[in-house]
């Protein structure tokens, strides 16, 4: 007679057993088990009931080695099954403890290092060690869970399951929002809507990608504000992103003038100004487009810096030298009529 | 903003700091005597541009004298710090017409006039410098859209001489590249070309009995040393010969190792090749600056913040000067050819516009 305080022993017992029937069948080796249980209430009586069905599985498998071993074995797996997590004496935690401080020190140190080192090298290099930190974060963390996942748990497809299962429930009633968040933050890696150093616009926040998180990414605007957006704003917005990876973005200036101008000189003089601009990127086009609205003549200056921390420096100097060279062809600024009070 | 050169620096450091452990110099630096201004003329002769002028000769000798050619103009484009004028020299050596540029303060003004020559004439017209005709102003490029424009028009003979830096401008800015759609490029100097003219400079003047030897190795100069000086001159014979000169070094005097090594000969030590910083400070606008002073070849203070508003560049000149980018002559501001390297470097890695030769 055979009892046990909780199904884990009960397990641990049969196991034994199968193992012991399967090699040398020896009726003396589960006393040693037996010792160690000593309680006996309904719930041990019942298990002792189940047992007592095995035991005689047990016994009927002794006439044949071959069936005692196929039994034993599907025993055995299920045993695994049920064991989640590894014994811990099996565990390595110095393993699994330099796993995680080796893969926390890689993604610090690219976290830290990499945009020091993206500001001090040729600007034609900065985006692409820039927009290495989330991919380099990514594949480590995930090399670390894949090395220590085994470590840790007693990994079967029965296991899996379950875990599954469990975690489903758990994210399902719990993390949901939070797992969203991860998960878009991994589309974001492959599907790049940002990067670090891209100039976007998720809602009314405009601003550089100063760095991306797990679950968020950060936008350093032009007011030195840092905003932090969850990931979970591609599922749902429109992101706008102005450089999309380049090293230039198109900045545009606004000019509104009264509508009796000679708009041929003043669009010329517009060009000749973006032209001069010292911090013009020469490659790109430079464009002057003009519209009439109800204000008067809209002229947009289109031109882009040769550096994108610029785009704020080149809007002020095409405004300030192109409002000077608008007046000096005879061009005054729209005004809003106004209705003077009584 | 530009990037930073404090990584640059840490790394210079370094490799010297290593390069110091490692190595024992055949004859310590600090022993030798910068060459006086007589001896390096006698050693390396100015100007710096025969063999250019040569090339350009041998270029166009045919073509002037062609009655109808196939293209009436074209373009050479040169690299910038020319202080040897190389179309000006090569047109007064053959005598051809020069076109001179209008003054820099007319420039600004769209209204101003321009004499223009005789365009009638069947002779060879030179214009030595394009960047000379233009100011990056609004109101600065209005001669040169003229001229462009009339050479556009008439048939007669002309060669144009434009900076690299200055010509990219243009082509951006007014179109340039529409008229003078390809540029003569003079060949860059390889090693074995700066070794034998370099030589053959010393030799000129009589110093064929001078034996110039590395201060590092002691050893002769070889081709090892002139392919380093091409690499770092960029293949510019003007910016290779000034490296060259700022590298000639006389011996010391008393019973040194080297006279007791070589007590034979005359010895001219070279240095290693010089090496430029860019003040550390207001990188940026000293940036700016220098890339308008390419551009526009030479600028008074007043001038560079014409063409460079809103960045106070002229207060960075003096400490450019003293880096030694920068020269002073006649109250106007040029890169110094030895230094244009290392700003050419500095400007790419900051992603400014870039010439191409």
């Amino acid at each position: 007679m055979i009892s046990s305080q909780n199904p884990s022993d009960v397990n641990e017992a049969k196991s034994t057993m199968a193992a012991n029937a399967t090699t040398q069948p020896n009726p003396k080796q589960p006393e040693p088990v037996s010792t160690g249980s000593g309680s006996s209430n309904g719930a041990s009586e019942g298990a002792s009931d189940t047992l007592g069905a095995t035991d005689s599985a047990i016994d009927g498998a002794v006439p044949s080695d071959s069936t005692a071993s196929m039994k034993s074995g599907s025993e055995e797996a299920q045993d695994q099954a049920v064991q989640l997590i590894n014994d811990f004496q099996d565990i390595n935690f110095l393993h699994v403890m330099c796993i995680f401080c080796g893969a926390w020190l890689v993604i610090w140190t690219a976290r830290r290092l990499l945009p020091l080192l993206a500001e001090r090298s040729p600007s034609q290099a900065r985006l692409y060690i820039l927009n290495a930190v989330p991919i380099i974060r990514l594949m480590t963390m995930s090399l670390a869970i894949l090395w220590m996942f085994p470590i840790i748990f007693n990994v079967t497809f029965e296991n899996f399951l379950i875990i599954a299962g469990g975690a489903s429930v758990a994210i399902g009633f719990a993390f949901k929002d939070y797992v969203s968040s991860l998960i878009a933050g991994i589309i974001a890696v492959f599907e790049r809507p940002y990067r670090p150093g891209d100039w976007v616009k998720i809602g009314e926040d405009y601003g550089e990608v100063h760095s991306v998180g797990l679950r968020s990414l950060c936008l350093l605007t032009a007011a030195d504000d840092l905003v932090t957006v969850p990931h979970t704003r591609i599922w749902e917005e429109n992101i706008s992103n102005a450089n999309n990876g380049e090293r230039t973005l198109m900045c545009v200036a606004n000019f509104y003038v009264h509508p009796d101008h000679d708009s041929n000189a003043v669009r010329d003089v517009l060009q000749d100004v973006a032209m001069t601009s010292i911090y013009l990127e020469y490659s790109k086009p430079v464009l002057v487009v003009l519209a009439e609205v109800p204000l008067g003549t809209h002229y947009k200056v289109k031109a882009y810096p040769f550096d994108l921390r610029d785009q704020f420096v080149l809007i002020s100097d095409l405004t300030s030298r192109g409002k000077e060279a608008i007046a000096s062809v005879g061009g005054k600024p729209a005004t809003a009529a106004y209705a003077e009070s009584d | 903003m530009p990037a930073d050169e404090s990584l640059r620096r840490i790394g210079w450091r370094v490799w010297r700091y290593f390069e110091k452990e490692e190595k024992d110099p055949f004859i310590a630096a600090k022993s030798l005597k910068w060459a006086h201004r007589k001896k390096l003329d006698s050693i390396a002769a100015p100007p710096a541009c025969a063999p250019i002028t040569a090339e350009m000769q041998q270029t166009f000798a045919e073509w002037s004298e062609e009655e109808e050619p196939q293209r009436w103009l074209h373009l050479v484009i040169l690299p910038p710090s020319d202080r040897n004028n190389v179309m000006q020299t090569w047109a007064s050596q053959h005598g051809h017409e020069i076109l001179k540029p209008p003054s820099r303060e007319s420039l600004l003004d769209p209204e101003a006039d321009i004499v223009f020559p005789d365009w009638n004439e069947r002779s060879l017209i030179v214009i030595p410098r394009l960047e000379r005709w233009f100011l990056r102003h609004r109101n600065g490029l209005s001669h040169v859209r003229r001229l462009l424009n009339y050479l556009a028009i008439h048939r007669r003979r002309c060669v144009i001489g434009c900076n690299s830096w200055a010509w990219q401008f243009l082509a951006k800015s007014i179109h340039a590249g529409r008229l003078l759609p390809s540029g003569l490029v003079p060949n860059a100097f390889d090693a074995d070309r700066l070794q034998t003219w370099l030589m053959e400079l010393a030799a000129e003047e009589g110093h064929a009995d001078h034996v110039f030897r590395l201060a590092e190795k002691g050893s002769v100069v070889d081709s090892n040393y002139f392919a380093k000086l091409a690499a770092r001159s960029l293949g510019i014979p003007w910016v290779a010969w000034q490296l060259w000169r700022r590298a000639l070094r006389l011996g010391p005097s008393g019973s040194q190792r080297s006279q007791q090594k070589f007590p034979d000969e005359r010895t001219i030590w070279v240095s290693d090749v010089e090496v430029f910083h860019v003040p550390r400070d207001e990188t940026s606008p000293a940036l700016f600056a220098l890339h308008a002073l390419l551009i526009h070849d030479r600028l008074t203070a007043s001038e560079l913040d014409t063409v460079v508003p809103a960045v106070n560049a002229s207060q960075i000149l003096p400490s450019l000067v003293e880096a030694e980018l920068v020269e002073l002559h006649n109250g106007e501001y040029s890169s110094i050819p030895a230094a244009y390297p290392t700003i050419r470097s500095r400007l790419v890695d900051a992603g400014f516009p870039k010439d191409r030769l």
